[in-house]
C-alpha cells in the first residue's frame, strides 16, 4: 500500500541538495576569502602609492614646501611606524580602508618601507583627508626631509614667532591649524597646543611647548626640538618623534662620513684645502651615535662650528645653511 | 529487484562524474585565476617599484648624499666616487638594482671611475646587482667637482638608475 500523502524524495535530489549545499558553501567561502585578499592587495598597493606620494616631496629650497592634499576616496586608516633597524632605520606606512562588508577595519596592507623618508604624524590617522607639510634638516650640510602628515585639527594657544609664521606662509590655518589667543577659543575636538613661556597653560592642553628649554610635554612624555622640528615635536606620537630624530643624526653620521671621504679628496687635489674642517666632523659623526632628540642642541652647536669653518673655507665642501 | 539496484549503483556512477567534473572544473578555473592574478600582481608591483625608480632618477640629484648646493639638480661627484666603496651600505636607502652616472659632455675616454683615475674617466658605478636589473631609466644631469686647478667644474652627464626587481 502506497501512502499518497508522503513526499518521497529521489536518491538524485537528496545528493543535489547535498553537493549544492557544499558548492554554495564554498563559493561564499571563496567569495570571502577573495574579497579579503583583494581588499589587503589594494591597501598594500595603496601603501606603495601613499609613500611614492610622499617621497619625491623632497625639497632643494631651504624654506620647506607645501604640497597639496592628500584625499582617499573612501575613510581610510594611514599607520605610521617608525625602526631602528639597519644602518639608516625604517619608515613603515600602512593605509587601511574601511570595508562595507563585514568589520569595518580589517587589518591594514603590507606596508610600505623606506630608510630615507621621515614621516612626523600621530601612529594612526582615521579620515578621508590628509594634510603634509615638508620641511628640510641641515645639520649644517642638508641631511633629509622630513614630512609632517595630520588630519586633526590643532588649536595653537598664543604660538610664538616661529610657528605663526609657519602657519601663516603654508596656509595652514585652512589646513586645520588655528591661531587663537585663548585657550576657551579652541573648539572642543581640536588638539591644544600650548606654549608655557605665555605662561597660559592648562590641564587641557594636549601638549605643552616650552619656547626657551625647546622641549614640548605630550602624552607624559618630553622631547626636545630644534627649529624646524617644533611643528613635528607637535603633531608627533612621541615615540615616532623620538625614532626619527634618531634615523635622521643617523643619517646625519653617515653623510658626516662622506663628507670626511671627499674633504680627503679635495685636500688631496688642492694641496690641503678644506682639511681643518675633518677633526670637527669626525667628532660630530661620533655624537652622532645612539643620540636621540636631547642630543640636538649640542649637535646644534657643533653645527653652527663646522658651517663657520665651511664658509671660510677657499673650497667649502657644501653651501647650505643650518636650519 | 536486482535491475533497481544496478539502476540505483549507475545513478550513484554518474552522480560521483559529475561530482568528480565539477570538481576539476572548479580546480581549472581556480588554477586560471590564480595564474592571471599573480600574472598581474606582479605586473602590478614591478610598476610601482619602476615608478619608484623612474621618482628615484628624478630627485636623486637633490638627495643629501649627492646634493651640489650651488645649483638645483646638479650632482656632486666627488661624493659619488667617494661613496662608491660604500655603496652597499646604502642598498636599504635606494632600494636599486643599477645606479651609475656617466660623464656626457664634453665626451671622455670609457672607463670605469676609481679613487685613482679619477676624474679622468667616464663613468662611476655605484650599484651594479650581479642579477638582471632590465633597463635602467636615466635623466640628464650636471655633474659637479671640484677640480684640481682649484674652481668648480661641471659637465652634462647622466644618472641611469633600476629598481629593485621582483623576486
Amino acid at each position: 500500500m502506497k501512502n499518497k500523502n508522503g513526499f518521497e524524495m529521489s536518491f538524485g535530489m537528496i545528493f543535489s541538495i547535498i553537493v549544492g549545499g557544499i558548492i554554495i558553501f564554498l563559493a561564499v567561502y571563496a567569495t570571502n576569502s577573495l574579497f579579503k585578499t583583494e581588499k589587503r592587495i589594494v591597501d598594500s598597493e595603496s601603501s606603495q602609492e601613499l609613500s611614492n606620494i610622499l617621497n619625491p616631496l623632497s625639497t632643494s629650497i631651504e624654506s620647506g614646501s607645501k604640497p597639496g592634499n592628500i584625499t582617499f576616496n573612501v575613510e581610510s586608516k594611514i599607520e605610521n611606524n617608525c625602526l631602528q633597524d639597519g644602518k639608516l632605520g625604517t619608515q613603515e606606512i600602512s593605509v587601511s580602508s574601511r570595508s562595507g562588508i563585514g568589520k569595518p577595519w580589517q587589518g591594514a596592507g603590507i606596508p610600505s618601507k623606506s630608510s630615507g623618508s621621515y614621516i612626523f604624524s600621530e601612529r594612526e590617522l582615521q579620515g578621508k583627508e590628509f594634510f603634509t607639510l615638508i620641511k628640510p634638516i641641515n645639520l649644517p650640510f642638508k641631511v633629509g626631509d622630513i614630512v609632517l602628515l595630520w588630519n586633526n585639527e590643532y588649536c595653537f594657544v598664543e604660538p610664538p614667532r616661529i610657528i605663526e609664521e609657519d602657519i601663516i606662509d603654508f596656509d595652514l590655518n585652512t589646513k586645520k591649524m588655528k591661531i587663537v589667543s585663548s585657550l576657551n577659543e579652541c573648539s572642543k575636538n581640536s588638539k591644544k597646543v600650548c606654549f608655557d613661556s605665555g605662561g597660559v597653560y592648562s590641564d587641557s592642553c594636549d601638549s605643552i611647548v616650552n619656547v626657551d628649554a625647546k622641549r614640548v610635554v605630550k602624552n607624559k612624555k618630553i622631547v626636545y626640538y630644534e627649529d624646524n622640528l617644533i611643528l613635528g615635536a607637535v603633531i608627533s606620537d612621541p615615540e615616532i618623534y623620538e625614532c626619527q630624530v634618531s634615523r635622521i643624526l643617523n643619517r646625519a653620521g653617515a653623510i658626516a662620513s662622506v663628507y670626511i671621504d671627499k674633504s680627503e679628496l679635495v685636500s688631496s687635489k688642492s694641496g690641503g684645502c678644506s682639511s681643518a674642517m675633518q677633526p670637527d666632523l669626525i667628532i660630530f659623526k661620533s655624537q652622532t651615535e645612539n643620540s636621540s632628540s636631547k642630543d640636538l642642541y649640542n649637535l646644534l652647536l657643533l653645527s653652527e662650528k663646522i658651517e663657520n669653518s665651511n664658509k671660510n673655507s677657499i673650497c667649502p665642501l657644501w653651501k647650505e645653511k643650518i636650519i | 529487484m536486482n535491475y533497481w539496484i544496478n539502476k540505483g549503483q549507475m545513478k550513484i556512477q554518474q552522480m560521483a562524474f559529475v561530482l568528480v567534473a565539477i570538481m576539476i572544473f572548479f580546480v581549472l578555473v581556480g588554477l586560471l585565476f590564480i595564474t592571471l592574478r599573480v600574472g598581474a600582481l606582479n605586473k602590478s608591483a614591478q610598476n610601482l617599484k619602476d615608478d619608484a625608480a623612474k621618482e628615484i632618477v628624478k630627485r636623486l640629484a637633490n638627495t643629501p648624499e649627492f646634493i651640489w648646493s650651488d645649483c638645483p639638480g646638479c650632482v656632486d661627484v666627488d661624493k659619488a666616487i667617494v661613496l662608491k666603496a660604500h655603496a652597499q651600505e646604502y642598498e636599504d636607502l635606494w632600494k636599486l638594482d643599477y645606479l651609475a652616472f656617466e660623464f656626457v659632455y664634453p665626451s671622455r675616454n670609457k672607463s670605469e671611475c676609481d679613487l685613482v683615475n679619477y676624474p679622468e674617466c667616464s663613468t662611476i658605478t655605484l650599484i651594479k646587482d650581479s642579477g638582471e636589473y632590465g633597463v635602467a631609466n636615466s635623466a640628464y644631469v650636471s655633474l659637479c667637482y671640484w677640480d684640481k686647478d682649484g674652481y668648480n667644474k661641471c659637465e652634462l652627464g647622466k644618472i641611469y638608475a633600476s629598481g629593485k626587481g621582483i623576486k
